[in-house]
Parts: structure tokens; C-alpha cells; sequence
């Protein structure tokens, strides 16, 4: 339990920045961003014995479990998002609060930039999860197409068309509202 | 797009707070207590098999009962429909 405990605290510290912030690019709020990283490092913990290194490198098996945690974590968001507003349907007279989406509370990004920042992640936000994925992979995180390709388990090619049709429709979107770009 | 790109290479790399690691380690405990040790999984496994096999040994007793009892009120019905009505007529 020991030794178990020592190398999971090296794998730790080696990749909990990079879980935190994906996940932050994910749900732009700080308080979600940690629930993902406790989840992802738990399901860590509890699968370790199942990583087979020669199949990919521990980080790009972090990659996959970090962005399938945040994808997951916002659709059950959603869900019960929309369980709430059914209930409050229902139930108009109880007090209990309706779950509110999450407000922006990103700690990388400067006060005067919030409202700029806020805009932008809202059309990320709204790409299809694929184009999502490897437009935050590619631009935020600064990974090139065939580390992107290999964390999504596809080719370098699909890549390279699902950024591009990321770029495509958030232009769209920021034509759109050009008043404000 | 340029101006996109260049507010999006505004946002800075975030630490991740220094008490996340003492959660984890707390929601990993805490998933460990949750776990049932083998030792109580194999009692609970022999006291569900042990009440099956009672079950099944009292209902096939139940039937041989069943079974004998029909018998005895067969033997009785016919012990009860002696009548002698010749004295009667």
C-alpha cells in the first residue's frame, strides 16, 4: 500500500496540472475542474494495474480518461440541468433551488479578458464533442495533430478535418456576432 | 479568427490547488472502506446457498406430506362410508 501510494503520488505530481487544466478547458470553472481531477485520479488509482504501456504512454492514457471525465461530467451536468427545470415544472411551489450552469470562473484568465474569453468558450462550447476535443487539444494545449490523432485514437488526417471544420463553424459564429469581434 | 486566436493565447496555465491531492486520497479511502472484504463476501454467498437448500429440501418434504396425507384421507373417506344401512331400511 506504501509503494502504491508513493508512485501514485509521482504520477501526481507529474500530471495533475495538465488533468486540472484540460478539464478547465472544458467547464471554464474552477470548482468543476477539481471534482473532474478527484474523479479522474481515483479512477486512476483504482486502474493502474490495468494500463498497458505498450499500447500507448501513461500520459496519453491520462489524456483519454481527463477527457472523457469532462465530456461525461457536462452531459450529466445537462441532464440534470434539465431534470431541475422539468421539476420546477412540477413543482413550482418547492423551495429547493434549480441547478444553475455553472458560472465562468476560470483562474488562467486575467480580469479584463473575461468577458472576450467568456464569449469565445461559449462557441467552443457548442462544437460537436470530436471537434471540441481536438480544437482544445491542437490550440489550447499546444499538442500537434499526431499527438492529438494518437489521445483520440484516430488518423492525423481526421484530425486535421475535424479542426477544421471547428474553425469553420466558430467563424461562423463569431461572423455572426461581428458587432462584437 | 486573428483576434480569437490571440485573446485564446491569453489564458495562462492554472495551478492545481495543493489540497486536491488530500481529497483524492480521502474519496480513494473512502471507496476502499465501501469495499466488502472476501471474507464476508464468501459468508454471504454459503448463507444464501445454505438458505436455498433449505427451501428446497422443505418444500420437496412438503410434497411426500402432501402426498401421504391424501393417502390417509383416502383411507379414512373409505372407513367413514361403511354404513350399515340394512338395519335402517
Amino acid at each position: 500500500m506504501a509503494t502504491e501510494n508513493k508512485s501514485f503520488h509521482t504520477i501526481y505530481k507529474a500530471h495533475s496540472n495538465l488533468v486540472f487544466n484540460l478539464a478547465l478547458q472544458y467547464v471554464q470553472n474552477n470548482e468543476d475542474a477539481e471534482d473532474i481531477t478527484q474523479e479522474v485520479f481515483v479512477k486512476l488509482y483504482q486502474n493502474i494495474g490495468k494500463f498497458d504501456g505498450s499500447q500507448a504512454s501513461i500520459k496519453t492514457w491520462i489524456y483519454r480518461i481527463a477527457i472523457n471525465h469532462s465530456l461525461d461530467f457536462l452531459k450529466a451536468k445537462t441532464a440534470k440541468k434539465r431534470f431541475g427545470f422539468i421539476t420546477s415544472l412540477f413543482n413550482s411551489a418547492s423551495n429547493e433551488p434549480i441547478i444553475e450552469a455553472s458560472h465562468f470562473n476560470h483562474p488562467g484568465v486575467a480580469a479584463e479578458d473575461k468577458e472576450a474569453l467568456q464569449k469565445i468558450y461559449k462557441y467552443i462550447n457548442e462544437l460537436p464533442d470530436n471537434q471540441r476535443t481536438a480544437f482544445i487539444l491542437v490550440r489550447l494545449e499546444d499538442k500537434n495533430q499526431k499527438e492529438v490523432a494518437e489521445i483520440m485514437e484516430t488518423s492525423v488526417k481526421a484530425v486535421e478535418s475535424l479542426l477544421q471544420r471547428a474553425k469553420q463553424s466558430l467563424q461562423k459564429k463569431i461572423n455572426f456576432t461581428e458587432g462584437y469581434f | 479568427m486573428k483576434n480569437e486566436s490571440y485573446i485564446l493565447s491569453k489564458v495562462k496555465k492554472a495551478e492545481v490547488p495543493p489540497y486536491l491531492y488530500t481529497r483524492i486520497m480521502q474519496g480513494i479511502k473512502a471507496l476502499e472502506d465501501k469495499k466488502v472484504p472476501f471474507k464476508w463476501k464468501l459468508s454471504w454467498a454459503v448463507a444464501a446457498a445454505l438458505l436455498l437448500l433449505f427451501n428446497v429440501i422443505s418444500f420437496t418434504g412438503e410434497e411426500n406430506r402432501d402426498a401421504n396425507s391424501q393417502v390417509q384421507t383416502s383411507t379414512e373417506n373409505v372407513y367413514d362410508n361403511v354404513v350399515n344401512d340394512i338395519y335402517h331400511d
